[in-house]
């Protein structure tokens, strides 16, 4: 085919289309670099820019001015020095010229001399070899001859050169040092001058730095940063750039998809990580919040540096933190998208309406409802803690997680719900946790059905703070119709826990009467205040500072007990068996064995039974099954269930009809707790191995929000009438959060009102009665506190997948100590013991004196009391005592730094708090240069310092101060029966006795007020080994076993050389001392009665204690429990301990350490003194008596 | 001032320490004694004083020397404007005597180290009345904050000597008084060991073991504001109260609930009286009581209330 001209369209069309379409692409470039170069992130950094660099100027100022303040005179003298040498060097330039040529001429000389030392050592070197050759050949004769006729030669030529070589150095030094002189040694001032000059530099360096990248300071800076920021040129070395932190390990999942993680958020919040920006500092007042750096930048937390010192590092960003910005990024914690350099875009979330609105208008923010991960809202920030901390308790400072986790324990909700165990999820393990209401496999023996019926109906009613929720009552099945069904339900629970009731193995029968008084009294004395609360014992019949102490929630409160029994005769019967034995009734119960007589249970029991309860009249309201309305609807869900498990219609009437309503009972009974879910927390027969009813919350906090069933929420707040911003209770936050479809909405209503999803939908065309939602409500439904809690730990079960270098690597101890407060709290220990003392904290700037009017006599009693300790053991120097000097203490001087006192307060229920109040030590402190030791007192006004609650002994704070107020104990006194502070117990004891003490405990201090109680473990989870490990952790001692030297046979050996029968005398001591006044010793043992035997065996001491704290704790017991009754029993000044050996007298050190020995090998130091008092049974001839028979322990007299 | 008197007073305190055994009327151990008095003069009294409850241990000494008995001291005194004056009165108990057993019982073998302690009979100590059931023995009456303090009341205190014993497992004597900086003995006759366990407050907590026989001293650094507890935790039922004042103004009642303190500052002063058995008689921080210069307190009584008796 012949070509041809013509074409398809017409050319000058397709020019005019042509230049239309460049126009518009070149437009479309144009105004796509324009839209570039006016991001909204671009101006947010040049406004910080000119922040920083005023910043920096001030500091520049400041720095310079402090400079001045500090250096000013050494620095004016620098100055004119090198202004002097300057004109020394002008009027000596002929001089130094000369000089320089000098130098010049003698540095030839010196070089050369140099090389033709190196030559000729390099010679020698070589001769050497040869002679070496000659020697490994045998030619000894010419290697001799080879020596002197060619080595010496060169050897002595080497040495000439050498000495010539240093002579010239030593010229040309001088020459050198001249020419300084000649110069004024101006070098070294301006050395001097630099390092003056150093911090100021830094900071002018800085600045420099950033006025060439910002376009700062000068013009052509100004001009290079334009141009570098020119659209278009932008892409080499702009002034404004986006920042951007690579996380490749920390992916982001993009549904099917594992993709690296780019945040990006630094590029507007730019002051993130830089020091000096915080809200606080001064100067920031007017800083907006985008350009607040982030908290904990430079504390709470620590790392070791290069010198293996631990120092202070920031808890957040810090590189030498645990979580360093480069690493971690933002969005592993705040969520969000960090690509996004848009406010909105990358998911910013707002803490609550205020903050929302103001956004609204500053930054035209809208939710963003395809990112399913935006940014945690400040109220839940500490959720994504548990993405990594998985075990909780390993970080005690996120206190609202901590709150959640505590709360879903304690209120059982993993009874319903699985949290953890699928080794998949993030979040810890809670599929061990014990089910947290009681067994009621033996109901029948302890309530009648009445009052459990009606408990099933409404158990709020009836004790308001109870565990158990609601299950009835609630939105979804209040309406008219549903009421007779939830009575029939009611019934038939009862009637089927009943119907399998057993009676209590091992209950035994109770013969004696119990005395309501001296219950009263026992309920106080054995402790049950740690753990419940009685109305008769409230909060107001206490002294006023320990008020706070009184709130205990553990078990149940006890003031309507006596409603729950039949009568007052089988109602005393139960709960003296339980009181005495509660696992015979519920194995696996948390109140544990308190280790009480039978009788003495009686009386608690009789007095608890003795105060009237006060039920509200609509506890009552239960109407029985033979109401007919009932009864017609117990057949309707008869009927229904028997319907949906296959009976044909035709043939439910006649089945149903043809069941007695026990039967009906026991069948919707059955069916109904397994619909409820009732075994979640309660062990009942017939549902032993029944699974959780609830939706697993694992991975709960990254569900998808589609996947939520938010039904006709909307609806339903909208038809509850407003009342102070609150439908119903949902404020407008979350009422935005349900319309916003998010998962933060859906969780606050499930637990604020978990049966309003129901709305609209409880008609039985749309939805059986068993088809209805089954959430309880708890009794903090309608506290948003608490809910915020729970949601804060629901929140951060999430199910991202981590790299392992970004989980904690934790050492055994912060994992026992993980390990351990978690069984703290569910044995709830504190509840008797002490684990922190109270503290009193004096603020920084507070005058010493005012907070301490007595502070010359406690710093001078202080002091003086150091004459009594034992030099050796104390290893401070600050600790050190010198009879000679006296102490002084300036009471005018101001605390530089809050000054916080740890102690116990010398409670006297007869002098006022505004009397000034003695604290008795129990860590030491450092108060105006004085070191105040344990044990020692300081006296506060109290007006002036902040007081900390103890962590732990609730019961030993209120039982303490209320005998004394009541009864005129001594305070101290009473103290010594109490159940004792845990502190410094993980110094004190061997971990595996603690771990064989906390499974089967026996009495200690015979006259303790009460007994360490025994716990129910779970035989699982070698409980008393954490709890063991736990306070070895805490006190940083060796665990679980440490080294006992002194049980060493050549250790013995060593002692018993200097002294002779070292473990006897040491036994002598204790036996004929004043030991066994207190203390059982062998077979002597104190009169006198458990009451006034305050002493523990000391058989038990060698497995129980640590040596070191032994050995601290003969020397003065009161520098490590300051309360305690046992005397120095041998101060280092003598007298001697009684029955002390020869060798040993006058060395009271000695005594101690052989005190010590004695007890840590037990049973070697009984062996010993019996041959050394008796003498071997197998002895010979009665005159040859062995060596140890005649020289007896010395002392042995009195 | 005169040497001879004051050891002629230590003379015969130590004589009555070792005269009275186990009694009870062994306060005069805390005698403070009048410097000016010449006990020794009137050794009659003396004994009278330890032997019958006719009269006050510390009344005894100056009613028995003289009649202007704060004379001398107060006019070498440099005294204040307001001069000086002598409180005294009497404390009482108001209601009837709740009965107290005893805290060990003669004989009983059950006692710890029953051969020293259960001899004889130890009586509760908490609330003792006089002779005519009504005069509280063993209460402190004390100015904790006084206008003025007279040099010789101080010098007086000071060089008094004060023993605290223990005896048959019995503190001896059960209350005491003593000044800051005053040094005094404590000393145990019995054959077994004690602990002397003081739960001061400004002083510390001070608890030595006192073996068989043995002896120390104690001199406190500070005022205490307050009676401290001072037990043996050996044996539990041993109980004294140390009142350690930075003043020379306090006294302890004696078998009748009569006390006297001399050379107190005239005017009102803001006096304490407290008894184990109800703590505080007056606010903890006084009651306005008014000194007369150169005069005695009229009719001044403290009440008791036996309502409030709290004895364990």
């Amino acid at each position: 085919m012949p070509a041809t001209e013509e074409t398809f369209r017409k050319t000058s069309t397709l020019h005019v289309v042509f230049a239309v379409s460049s126009i518009a692409f070149l437009g479309s470039t144009v105004w796509m670099i324009a839209a570039d170069h006016f991001r909204p992130w671009k101006a947010i950094q040049r406004e910080f820019q000119a922040i920083e660099t005023t910043k920096l100027e001030e500091t520049e100022k400041k720095k310079q001015e402090e400079l001045l303040a500090k250096h000013s005179r050494e620095l004016d003298a620098i100055n004119s020095k090198i202004a002097q040498a300057d004109a020394t060097a002008n009027t000596n330039g002929p001089a130094i010229r000369t000089k320089q040529s000098e130098i010049n001429a003698l540095t030839g000389e010196f070089t050369d001399l140099d090389t033709k030392r190196k030559f000729q050592k390099a010679e020698l070197d070589s001769l050497r070899s040869l002679y070496d050759g000659m020697i490994g050949r045998g030619e000894e004769v010419a290697a001799r001859r080879y020596i002197t006729s060619t080595i010496v030669p060169a050897e002595k030529k080497l040495n000439e050169f050498t000495v010539a070589y240093q002579a010239k150095q030593a010229e040309l030094d001088k020459a050198q040092a001249d020419l300084k002189a000649l110069k004024g040694n101006v070098e070294e001032l301006v050395k001097e001058r630099d390092r003056l000059e150093l911090e100021v530099n830094r900071v002018k360096r800085t600045l420099a730095e950033k006025n060439k990248v910002y376009g700062e300071g000068s013009l052509i800076n100004k001009v290079a940063a334009m141009i570098r920021g020119l659209p278009g040129l932008d892409l080499a070395a702009p002034p404004q750039r986006i920042q951007q932190i690579s996380l490749p390990e920390l992916t982001i999942n993009y549904n099917f998809k594992e993709v690296p993680r780019y945040d990006r958020c630094t590029t507007c919040h730019q002051a993130m990580d830089k020091l000096g920006y915080a809200a606080t500092d001064p100067g920031n007042e007017n800083l907006k919040p985008e350009f607040h750096s982030h908290p904990f930048l430079t504390h709470g937390a620590s790392t070791v540096d290069p010198k293996g010192k631990v120092v202070p590092a920031g808890l957040y960003l810090d590189a030498n933190g645990p979580h360093p910005i480069n690493k971690f990024g933002c969005t592993i914690c705040h969520g969000g998208q960090g690509s996004g350099t848009d406010f909105t875009f990358s998911s910013h979330e707002p803490s609550d309406l205020h903050e929302k609105h103001e956004w609204e208008e500053k930054h035209n923010w809208h939710e963003m409802h395809h990112w399913d991960f935006p940014m945690l809202p400040t109220r839940f920030m500490q959720s994504s803690c548990l993405k990594c901390h998985t075990q909780v308790t390993d970080i005690p400072q996120a206190d609202k997680l901590q709150a959640g986790y505590q709360r879903i324990t304690k209120f059982g909700c993993t009874g319903c719900h699985t949290i953890g165990g699928d080794g998949a999820s993030g979040g810890p393990d809670l599929t061990d946790n014990r089910p947290v209401g009681p067994s009621l496999a033996h109901i029948g023996s302890k309530t009648p059905a009445e009052w459990t019926a009606k408990w099933i109906q409404k158990p709020h009613t009836f004790r308001p703070d109870t565990r158990m929720p609601a299950f009835y009552g609630l939105t979804n099945n209040t309406a008219k119709s549903d009421i007779p069904k939830t009575q029939a339900e009611v019934h038939a629970i009862t009637a089927y826990l009943y119907a399998k009731s057993l009676k209590p193995e091992g209950f035994v029968e109770v013969t004696k009467a119990g005395d309501p008084e001296q219950g009263k009294n026992l309920f106080m004395q054995k402790g049950c205040m740690a753990c419940h609360s009685h109305k008769d014992f409230p909060a107001s019949a206490f002294p006023e500072n320990v008020k706070e102490y009184v709130a205990a929630d553990y078990g149940p409160n006890l003031s309507e007990v006596a409603a729950k029994f039949p009568d007052k005769k089988a109602g005393e019967a139960w709960l003296a068996n339980w009181i005495h034995a509660p696992e015979k009734y519920h194995p696996k119960t948390l109140m544990p064995n308190l280790q009480i007589s039978l009788d003495d249970s009686t009386h608690i029991a009789s007095w608890l039974l003795s105060i009237e309860a006060s039920v509200p009249k609509e506890f009552d309201e239960l109407p029985p099954v033979s109401d007919p309305e009932v009864s017609k609807a117990l057949d309707d869900l008869v009927s229904l269930f028997k319907k949906k498990s296959g009976t044909p219609l035709v043939d439910l009437g006649a089945t149903v009809g043809k069941m007695s309503t026990d039967e009906k009972l026991l069948y919707l009974g059955e069916k109904t707790i397994s619909r409820m879910g009732c075994f979640g927390c309660h062990t009942i027969s017939g549902f032993e191995n029944a699974k959780p009813i609830g939706t697993p919350l694992n991975g709960w906090g990254s569900k998808s929000p589609t996947k939520l069933d938010f039904a006709l929420i909307n609806e339903y707040l909208s038809d509850q009438p407003e009342h102070d911003g609150k439908r119903d209770g949902t404020d407008e936050y979350y009422g935005e959060k349900l319309t916003e479809h998010t998962r933060m909405g859906f969780l606050y209503q499930k637990l604020h009102r978990p049966r309003s999803y129901d709305y609209k939908k409880t008609n039985e065309n749309l939805k059986d009665w068993d088809d209805r939602l089954r959430m309880p409500q708890f009794t903090w439904a309608n506290d948003d506190k608490a809910i915020e809690e729970v949601m804060t730990f629901v929140l951060g079960l999430v199910e991202d997948k981590i790299d392992s270098k970004y989980l904690p690597n934790y050492s055994p101890q912060k994992i026992a100590l993980a390990e351990g407060r978690k069984l703290l709290d569910r044995y709830n220990c504190k509840g008797c013991h002490v684990v922190e003392m109270p503290k009193f904290t004096i603020a920084a700037g507070t005058k010493l004196g005012d907070a301490l009017p007595e502070l010359e006599t406690n710093v001078q009693v202080s002091y003086g009391a150091r004459a009594t300790d034992y030099k050796h053991l104390v290893t401070d120097p600050a600790l050190a005592f010198d009879p000679e000097k006296e102490p002084t203490v300036n009471t005018e001087a101001v605390a530089d730094a809050d000054v916080t006192i740890e102690g116990m307060l010398l409670f006297d229920s007869a002098m006022p708090m505004e009397e000034p109040q003695t604290i008795q030590l129990w860590q030491p402190v450092t108060i105006g240069g004085h070191k105040f030791q344990i044990g020692d007192n300081v006296t506060l006004n109290m007006a002036k310092v902040k007081q900390t609650k103890a962590d732990g002994g609730d019961f030993s704070w209120i039982f303490t101060a209320w005998n004394h107020a009541t009864n005129g104990v001594e305070y101290l006194s009473q103290w010594n029966r109490m159940p004792p502070p845990l502190l410094r117990e993980g110094m004190k004891v061997q971990t595996p006795w603690l771990t064989a003490f906390l499974k089967d405990p026996y009495p200690i201090r015979p006259a303790a007020n009460l007994r360490m109680p025994r716990f129910h473990y779970d035989p699982k989870l070698a409980e008393p080994a954490g709890l063991a490990n736990y306070f070895a952790a805490k006190d940083n001692a060796e665990f679980p076993y440490q080294e006992i030297p002194q049980r060493d046979q050549a250790y013995l050996a060593s002692k018993e050389k200097e002294h002779a029968n070292y473990l006897a005398s040491g036994w002598s001591m204790m036996t004929k001392g004043a030991c066994i006044q207190c203390h059982t010793v062998g077979r002597n043992i104190p009169a006198g009665g458990a009451n006034n035997v305050n002493g523990p065996n000391l058989r038990q001491v060698n497995a129980r204690f640590r040596p070191e704290y032994l050995e601290q704790w003969i020397a003065k017991p009161t520098r490590i429990l300051p309360f305690t009754a046992m005397p120095q029993n041998i101060p280092p000044a003598g007298p001697d301990g009684p029955g002390s050996s020869a060798s040993l007298a006058g060395k009271t050190g000695e005594q101690i350490t052989a005190l010590r020995d004695a007890l840590l090998n037990y049973s070697t130091a009984i062996e010993q003194s019996m041959i050394v008092e008796s003498g071997p049974a197998t002895a010979p001839a009665p005159n040859a008596a062995p060596a140890g028979a005649e020289k007896p322990a010395a002392g042995g007299e009195e | 001032m005169k040497p001879t008197p004051r050891l002629a007073c230590l003379f015969v305190g130590s004589l009555m320490l070792s005269g009275c055994g186990g009694t009870s009327s062994l306060d005069n151990a805390v005698v403070v004694p009048d410097p000016t008095v010449n006990i020794s003069a009137n050794p009659a009294a003396a004994a009278l004083g330890t032997s019958t409850a006719a009269a006050p241990a510390e009344a005894a000494a100056p009613a028995a020397g003289g009649t202007a008995p704060a004379a001398a001291p107060a006019a070498a005194a440099p005294t204040t404007s307001d001069g000086f004056g002598t409180l005294k009165g009497k404390v009482v108990l108001e209601g009837a005597k709740p009965t107290l057993k005893f805290l060990v019982n003669k004989g009983d073998a059950g006692v710890k180290d029953a051969a020293v302690c259960a001899t004889s009979d130890v009586p509760n100590e908490a609330l003792l009345t006089g002779a005519d059931g009504k005069g509280v023995k063993y209460a402190l009456v004390y100015i904790p904050k006084p206008t003025a303090v007279n040099p010789a009341a101080i010098e007086a205190t000071k060089t008094a000597k004060v023993v605290f014993d223990q005896k048959n497992c019995v503190f001896v004597p059960h209350v005491i008084g003593f000044m800051k900086g005053q040094t005094i003995d404590i000393v145990s006759s019995d054959p077994v060991g004690h602990n002397v366990n003081a739960k001061m407050r400004a002083n510390g907590a001070s608890n030595n073991l006192l073996g068989p026989g043995q002896k120390t001293t104690f001199t406190p650094k500070a005022g205490e504001g307050r009676p401290s507890e001072v037990t043996c935790d050996i044996h539990p039922w041993m109980k004294a109260y140390w009142l350690i004042l930075d003043n020379p103004y306090f006294a302890v009642t004696d078998e009748n609930g009569n006390f006297e303190i001399k050379n107190a500052p005239a005017g009102t002063q803001k006096v304490v009286v407290w008894q184990e058995a109800v703590q505080f008689v007056t606010p903890p921080s006084g009651s306005d009581v008014t000194i007369p210069k150169d005069g005695v307190t009229e009719n001044l009584e403290f009440k008791v209330d036996a309502a409030k008796v709290k004895v364990n």
